[in-house]
């Protein structure tokens, strides 16, 4: 049955162009804001922890800190997306995380390849983690409330201005992590707030 | 917009504004343009005249699905067509009836294919 596959397949594509279009409202800013919190609080605990700079530890801790931080988002995001989006909350959803699947894989890959192949460069990646989390932002950003550009370029000079202050000793700092994922985060969480009550509001 | 169980095939949710070749040709064009569409643009994708886009348009613009604005660019008129929010709502919950009359039918066609069991 070609032709009702592909009646199926029009209408799919249709709504994959409304929900492109539309605003994502799935964002909690709850769940964003307990994200920097949570960096904040493991930063503090990786400074007082004997070992926790270690490279290991170091980025064991980070890694296990942004799956509760995805764990958290995403969880808020299935409950609002079905809330605010209804018929296309699939759509917007699936929009919405491919969107930053790409920074993510390649922060993955960056951290593999620098402990495979080039472990006394190890302090180059928080920076690019960071600088990758402001692409993804970007990436997302037509579809998130204008002023989400602000936490883009936060994470942007947040990343370029870690890899200069670790280039100095060439060292990994909880704080190179903690301090910019917690304002980065705090500020998305205060952006997509304001965009909700705007948004109720109309 | 569910179907009743004794009533399947009913599509109560098939609006009748949207379920017109040329409205829905318009809609789909509106559909991911959250700035608008010139109504020349409208004329060019939808392949109607200016008086069926203008009576389409008319139409939509009662229902409440899109809004039209008359303004000017440089000297040069400019008429732009937008989606209202309940009209991609609207046109939203068309689309989902729309699926399942297709997802209906290529059921009842696979079961009414040779060598597959009839269905009372």
């Amino acid at each position: 049955m070609p032709d009702l596959d592909k009646a199926l397949a029009d209408i799919v594509e249709i709504k994959s162009r409304l929900a492109q279009s539309s605003q994502f409202l799935g964002l909690g800013p709850a769940a964003l804001a307990t994200s920097g919190v949570l960096a904040f609080a493991v930063a503090a605990l990786q400074t007082v922890l004997p070992g926790a700079a270690e490279p290991i530890a170091y980025f064991t801790g980070w890694v296990l800190t942004a799956l509760v931080a995805v764990g958290l988002i995403g969880a808020e995001m299935l409950r609002r997306a079905q809330r605010h989006h209804a018929g296309l909350a699939d759509q917007m959803i699936r929009e919405a995380v491919l969107n930053f699947v790409p920074a993510g894989v390649a922060g993955a890959a960056l951290l593999a390849f620098f402990a495979r192949f080039a472990p006394a460069q190890l302090w180059l990646v928080p920076g690019l983690w960071l600088i990758l989390v402001s692409l993804g932002i970007f990436a997302a950003a037509r579809s998130l409330p204008r002023a989400i550009a602000l936490a883009g370029a936060w994470y942007l000079l947040a990343g370029f201005t870690v890899l200069l202050l670790a280039a100095t000793d060439q060292s990994l700092s909880p704080w190179h992590m903690g301090l910019p994922f917690a304002v980065g985060q705090l500020l998305v969480a205060a952006i997509v707030h304001r965009a909700s009550e705007a948004t109720n509001v109309r | 917009m569910s179907a009743e169980p004794d009533v399947p095939f009913a599509y109560d949710g098939l609006d009748r504004v949207i379920h017109e070749k040329a409205r829905l040709g318009i809609l789909t064009s509106l559909a991911g343009r959250p700035d608008g569409l010139a109504f020349n643009d409208l004329l060019r994708l939808c392949g109607l005249t200016q008086g069926n886009l203008s009576r389409h348009l008319a139409v939509l613009q009662e229902a409440g699905l899109v809004d039209i604005h008359k303004g000017y660019t440089g000297n040069r008129p400019l008429t732009e067509i937008h989606l209202t929010p309940a009209g991609r709502q609207r046109f939203l919950d068309y689309l989902s009836v729309l699926e399942r009359v297709v997802r209906d039918a290529s059921a009842r066609a696979e079961q009414a294919a040779p060598g597959k069991p009839q269905v009372a």
